[in-house]
């Protein structure tokens, strides 16, 4: 009786402290990447948003209309910030094949003369990825829609499509599967509508070349 | 049959010591990451948040009303918030966006519930930086919904955590510039929060603020002295 008692705590004990231990807490489904190699070495991906359906929000100043976006979508920056040169989206991403494989954030400021994008994106089953690069988006938006035709506050169907950075975009840190990395990367827009409240239609293709540094 | 029950019993007893265990677990503890602080940065879980979205099966409430949730299966372990970012004085000197997925390392027994959490922080004017965080939120979860909610103890209080605990060798988050006047930055932080009350897992949503303790290089030369204006514009 006391060896049967014995043996069914440690039972109880041992075997919950080895289920915890062992059973997988953490499961992030994984689509695998559509990757290849670029021509000079380094691994090519590339993800893509769609617009408006994988726009999550966005916020920012009056200085960077205009992305602005659906009713729902945008937000208003606290009074402090509201005149400031910056914007903030936060998007799903996908791969190729359009899968949503990611959330991705986007943050543009006007800092020092000059102004600048960052990415962050980030496949939960296989990390994150931060690239940045100088070009300021909304006066170029802003440029190539005037240039089409876009009236602010009518609707506008067509094609643009131009890069947003200006120099040496470069991916600057990763974490997990992306850790140490280091590369370039090149965001591209692709508009083919703007509502009369200002939201874009058209696709952010994001083009990225890693190399894993040591 | 009195074998049998006896077997049961003592299955049972084996159990509970184990949870026992995992509850007072020190390997599973707080632990204290040392930086030096040049920049503090508060934020908010709660009506001034400006975002917070997931896979909807947290319980918490999305916000804005109509937000898409991150309902598919690759992205719903994901948690995504936008956040007004204060500094000392109460003025909105920044904005971010806060990325969490529960991380690999997660193990009740050796390391708690981590959380792999990123921040990409812009200061208007001064340029952006990325936060790579990661944090144990056992220690938070054991003293509401474990303690609180399932052993039915008072809450008593307002308690701060600690939780952020890596990469950095001293347990601190990395910060890494990316753009403007952060373009070449390096840096630690550490992420601190304060719960006011609790009384259901519904209320981490409401009653929660959080600072950020920065000490940011942005000339990353060896001889520099110069530290960071990470709250100021």
């Amino acid at each position: 009786m006391k060896a049967t008692f014995i043996f069914g705590f440690l039972l109880g004990f041992i075997g919950l402290l080895l289920g915890a231990y062992f059973v997988p807490w953490t499961v992030n489904e994984r689509v695998a990447a559509i990757a290849g190699v670029a021509m000079n070495g380094g691994r090519q991906e590339t993800f893509i948003i769609r617009l408006p359906a994988d726009r999550i929000v966005s916020v920012g100043g009056t200085a960077a209309a205009p992305l602005a976006t659906d009713p729902i979508a945008r937000i208003e920056p606290a009074a402090d910030l509201a005149s400031s040169a910056f914007a903030a989206e936060q998007f799903k991403v996908r791969n190729l094949d359009g899968v949503v494989v990611g959330v991705g954030t986007r943050h543009w400021v006007a800092a020092d003369g000059s102004a600048a994008s960052t990415w962050a994106v980030s496949v939960p089953s296989r990390g994150t990825i931060v690239f940045a690069g100088e070009g300021d988006t909304p006066a170029r938006l802003r440029d190539a829609l005037t240039r089409a035709g876009y009236r602010q506050g009518s609707e506008w169907t067509g094609e643009i499509s131009f890069d947003v950075a200006d120099e040496s975009p470069r991916v600057v840190t990763g974490t997990e599967e992306f850790g140490r990395a280091a590369g370039r990367f090149m965001e591209t827009w692709t508009i083919t509508g703007v509502t009369s409240e200002g939201e874009l239609r058209g696709t952010i293709t994001l083009d990225t070349i890693v190399n894993q540094s040591s | 049959m009195k074998w049998f029950l006896n077997w049961l019993l003592a299955v049972l007893l084996g159990v509970i010591a184990a949870l026992t265990v995992l509850y007072f677990n020190p390997l599973t503890d707080e632990t204290t990451a040392q930086t030096d602080t040049t920049a503090m940065l508060r934020y908010e879980l709660g009506p001034s948040t400006l975002a917070f979205t997931h896979g909807d099966r947290l319980g918490l409430d999305l916000q804005p009303q109509g937000v898409p949730a991150l309902w598919e299966v690759t992205i719903n372990n994901s948690v995504l918030g936008l956040f007004d970012l204060k500094n000392r004085q109460g003025s909105s000197v920044a904005i971010a966006t806060r990325i969490s997925k529960l991380s690999r390392k997660t193990n009740p027994v050796t390391t708690g519930i981590v959380v792999s959490d990123h921040w990409l922080v812009t200061v208007p004017g001064a340029g952006s930086y990325f936060i790579e965080s990661s944090e144990n939120l056992w220690p938070l979860l054991r003293d509401t919904v474990v303690r609180t909610n399932l052993l039915r103890r008072p809450w008593e209080g307002v308690r701060r955590y600690q939780p952020t605990e890596g990469p950095e060798f001293n347990g601190a988050a990395r910060v890494t510039g990316t753009t403007g006047r952060f373009k070449n930055a390096r840096g630690t932080a550490v992420n601190t929060v304060e719960l006011r009350d609790y009384v259901r897992p519904s209320q981490l949503r409401n009653a929660m603020a959080g600072e950020l303790s920065l000490n940011i290089v942005v000339d990353a030369t060896p001889d520099s002295a110069a530290t960071n204006s990470a709250e100021t514009r």
